[in-house]
C-alpha cells in the first residue's frame, strides 16, 4: 500500500471511531441543545397562556416575549386589553414588573406564580437549563433520552428535575420538577411540534400542578421569530416605565 | 321569739368574750373576702382590657364569614367571600342587639419600599373607612401617626410601626403593593402612606396594613365582595347568644355563612381568660376551705370552753335546738364582722386601683394598656353570702356537739 492509501484507511478508521462519539452528545450538551430549541439566544415569541384555576375559572392572556442573550427577557402583555401596559423584565437574577397603575416597576420573585398560573416566573423568564443544572442520562431508547437534573445552586427554582428529550431535533417532550426532598411539584408536557420559519419546536406546553391537581396552565406558541429581538436599551428596568 | 332575740344577744356577747380569738377568726374571713374581691376586681379589669382591645380594637364583637372559612387560620383564600350588599346589611342590622356592621377583606401579598428595591410580605386588612370606627373604635387610638384614609377609594394605606421600620418608611412615602387577585391574577397599585399604627395584641400580624375597602376590592378584583363582616353589638356578654341567633336568621335567609362570637375568633384570649377564671376559682376555693377550717376550730374551742355553761343553760331549761342556734349565731356574727371589713377592704382596693389605673404591658408587645379593676355588686354579694353560709356550715358540727351534752355531766366536768 502507498502512504496515501494508508492515510485514507486511517482516515476511514478514524471516522468509524468518531462517528458514534459525535452521535452521542454529553448530557450537558443535550441541555444546551434543548435550550436552543425552546429559547434561542435571540428570539421573539408571541404566546397565549390559558390558566385553569381550582374553581374552574379559565383565563387567557396573550403576550410578546423578547429574549436577548442568555439572561435578558422582556414580556409585554397584549391581551386582554385590561392587561395592556403590563410588562415583565428579567435581567440576570432580577425580575421586575410594570403596570399602568404603578409609577415605577416593582421587583418580583422568580419562584412566584407567573400571572397566578402554574408556571412560575422562572419557568417563563429563565429557561437556561444548561446554566442552572447538571445532568446525567438515566436511560435512553433508540430515539429518546431520559435525563436527571440537579440544580447547580440553591437559587434555582426546582432542586431536581427529570427530562424526556427526543433525539431527533433535541425536542423536550416531558419534564417533571421536584423538591430537594423528592416531592413532585409540577409536570410539563410539550406537544404539537410545529415549524416556525424552519425552527421546529413543541408549540403547546402544559404545566400541571401535581400537588393540588386541580389547576393547570397551557402556553401556546402563536409565532416565533429566531434572530429577532429588541435593542439592549429595552432591557433596563427604567425602560419599562416608558 | 323573744327568747331567740335574747339568744342572739347572748351569742353576740359571747363573741366579745374572747376578743383576741374572735378578731383572729374574723381576720381570716376579712382577708379571705378582701383578697377574693380584690383579685376578682383585678382580673375583671385585666380581662376587660384584653376584651376591649380584642373586640373594639381589632376583631369586633361578632364576625360573619363564608361557611367554609376557618377563623383560626391567619389567611384564607379570597374566593371564600361574601357579597356585602344593602340587603345583607339590613338583615344583619334588623337584629335588635346589633348596633353597627362593617365589611372587611383579609388578604396578603408583598409590599415594596419607595426605591422598589426592598420587598417584604404583608398581612392586609381592607376596611370600610366610613363604618370601621363605629365597630372598632379603639383602632383610632392605635394609630400613633397620621390617620386612616378618609375615602374608601383612596390610594392610601396605614401600616404598622414594625413594617415602617423594616422598610424604612414614613408618612408621605410611596409604596407599591402587590396582591394576588381573587380570580387568581397578580395586581399591583402605588400607595401613599398616611398613617402608622401600633399593635396592641401580640397575636396580630406585625406586618399588617390597613387599606380602604373599595381600593382593595379593585386591587383584588372582587367588587362589592368582602371576606368578613364585623359587628358591634349592644352587650358584649351576649356575643354567643347573638351570634347563634344571627346564624339562624342568615341561614334561614339562604346565606351560606358562619357567624362566630369573638371568643371563637380570638380563641387564644378566650382560652387564657377561661384558664385565669379556673385558677381563680381553685384559689378561692382553697382560701374558702382554709378560712372555714379556722372558723370550725374556733367554734369547737368555744364549745369545749363552755361545756359547764352549756350544761347550766340546759339545766335551766334552754332547749337543745336553741343551743345549736346560739352557736350558729355566734359563728355568723364572727363571719359578718370579718365579711364587713373584708368587703370594705376589697371595694377600697378595687376602687383605688380603678381610679389610678394599672399600666399593663401586653405580653409580647411594646404597647401598654391601662387596666381598670372593677367588681360587680352581684359578685360582692355572692362572696359575702358564700362566706356566711360557710360560717354556718362550719359551726354546725361544734353546735351539734354542744347540743348533745348531758346537762348533769356537763356541769360536773371541769
Amino acid at each position: 500500500m502507498t502512504p496515501k492509501r494508508y492515510a485514507t484507511l486511517i482516515g476511514l478508521l478514524l471516522l468509524l471511531v468518531a462517528a458514534p462519539l459525535a452521535a452521542a452528545p454529553t448530557p450537558n450538551e443535550i441541555l444546551k441543545k434543548v435550550d436552543d430549541v425552546l429559547a434561542p439566544e435571540k428570539v421573539t415569541l408571541k404566546v397565549a397562556m390559558m390558566t385553569h384555576r381550582s374553581n374552574g375559572v379559565e383565563k387567557t392572556y396573550k403576550m410578546m416575549i423578547y429574549k436577548r442573550d442568555t439572561d435578558l427577557v422582556r414580556i409585554e402583555f397584549i391581551y386582554p386589553p385590561v392587561e395592556n401596559g403590563r410588562k415583565i423584565l428579567r435581567k440576570g437574577d432580577d425580575m421586575w414588573m410594570q403596570m399602568k397603575t404603578l409609577k415605577r416597576p416593582i421587583r418580583i420573585a422568580a419562584k412566584d406564580n407567573f400571572m397566578g398560573g402554574d408556571f412560575n416566573n422562572a419557568d417563563v423568564l429563565r429557561l437556561n437549563l444548561a446554566r442552572d443544572y447538571d445532568a446525567t442520562i438515566t436511560s435512553q431508547t433508540a430515539d429518546a433520552w431520559q435525563l436527571d437534573l440537579k440544580a447547580k445552586n440553591r437559587s434555582v427554582t426546582y432542586d431536581r428535575a427529570k427530562l424526556w428529550v427526543n433525539k431527533s431535533g433535541f425536542i423536550l417532550t416531558k419534564a417533571q420538577y421536584y423538591t430537594l426532598s423528592g416531592k413532585m411539584l409540577r409536570q410539563l408536557e410539550l406537544t404539537d411540534i410545529k415549524s416556525f420559519n424552519g425552527h421546529r419546536r413543541p408549540s403547546k406546553m402544559m404545566m400541571r400542578n401535581t400537588i393540588s391537581r386541580k389547576t393547570w396552565s397551557v402556553m401556546t406558541m402563536l409565532d416565533m421569530q429566531v434572530g429577532k429581538t429588541l435593542p439592549a436599551s429595552m432591557y433596563r428596568p427604567a425602560s419599562l416605565s416608558r | 321569739m323573744r327568747q331567740t332575740q335574747k339568744l342572739f344577744k347572748v351569742a353576740f356577747r359571747n363573741v366579745s368574750r374572747n376578743v383576741k380569738r374572735t378578731m383572729l377568726t374574723a381576720l381570716a374571713v376579712f382577708i379571705g373576702i378582701g383578697v377574693v374581691i380584690s383579685v376578682r376586681g383585678l382580673l375583671n379589669g385585666l380581662q376587660g382590657g384584653i376584651k376591649d382591645q380584642v373586640t373594639k380594637g381589632a376583631l369586633g364583637d361578632i364576625q360573619v364569614h363564608h361557611a367554609d372559612f376557618e377563623t383560626t387560620t391567619e389567611m384564607m383564600p379570597l374566593d371564600l367571600n361574601m357579597k356585602l350588599d344593602a340587603k345583607l346589611v339590613k338583615l344583619i342590622k334588623s337584629h335588635p342587639e346589633v348596633r353597627e356592621v362593617t365589611g372587611r377583606i383579609v388578604f396578603g401579598g408583598v409590599i415594596s419600599d419607595t426605591s422598589r428595591e426592598k420587598t417584604t410580605p404583608y398581612f392586609g386588612v381592607a376596611v370600610d373607612v366610613d363604618t370601621v370606627f363605629k365597630v372598632i373604635p379603639l383602632l383610632k387610638d392605635n394609630i400613633t401617626k397620621g390617620a386612616m384614609p378618609k375615602k374608601n377609594d383612596a390610594l392610601e394605606i396605614v401600616i404598622t410601626e414594625q413594617l415602617a421600620r423594616t422598610l424604612n418608611l414614613k408618612i408621605g412615602d410611596d409604596v407599591a403593593i402587590q396582591a394576588r387577585t381573587e380570580p387568581g391574577s397578580v395586581n399591583a397599585f402605588d400607595f401613599k402612606i398616611v398613617g402608622i399604627f401600633e399593635l396592641k395584641l401580640a397575636t396580630a400580624s406585625k406586618r399588617m396594613i390597613y387599606m380602604p375597602l373599595h381600593t382593595a376590592q379593585k386591587l383584588l378584583d372582587m367588587p362589592q365582595k368582602v371576606t368578613e363582616i364585623v359587628l358591634d353589638i349592644k352587650k358584649l356578654e351576649h356575643s354567643r347568644i347573638v351570634a347563634a341567633s344571627l346564624q339562624k336568621t342568615l341561614t334561614a335567609a339562604g346565606y351560606k355563612v358562619k357567624v362566630d362570637p369573638w371568643e371563637e375568633v380570638a380563641t387564644l384570649y378566650s382560652s387564657i381568660m377561661g384558664l385565669q377564671n379556673m385558677i381563680f376559682g381553685i384559689v378561692s376555693g382553697v382560701l374558702f376551705i382554709l378560712v372555714l377550717t379556722g372558723v370550725i376550730n374556733t367554734m369547737l374551742m368555744t364549745v369545749y370552753e363552755r361545756v359547764r355553761e352549756i350544761g347550766t343553760m340546759m339545766a335551766m331549761g334552754v332547749k337543745r335546738g336553741k343551743v345549736v342556734l346560739m352557736f350558729l349565731f355566734e359563728s355568723l356574727s364572727i363571719a359578718a364582722i370579718g365579711s364587713l371589713f373584708g368587703l370594705i377592704l376589697g371595694i377600697t382596693v378595687v376602687e383605688i386601683l380603678h381610679q389610678t389605673g394599672i399600666h399593663f404591658q401586653f405580653p409580647g408587645t411594646q404597647s401598654v394598656i391601662v387596666v381598670r379593676p372593677q367588681v360587680t355588686a352581684v359578685f360582692i354579694i355572692l362572696s359575702v353570702v358564700v362566706a356566711m353560709l360557710g360560717a354556718l356550715l362550719a359551726a354546725t358540727y361544734p353546735a351539734y356537739r354542744a347540743s348533745q351534752l348531758r346537762p348533769a355531766e356537763a356541769i360536773r366536768s371541769s
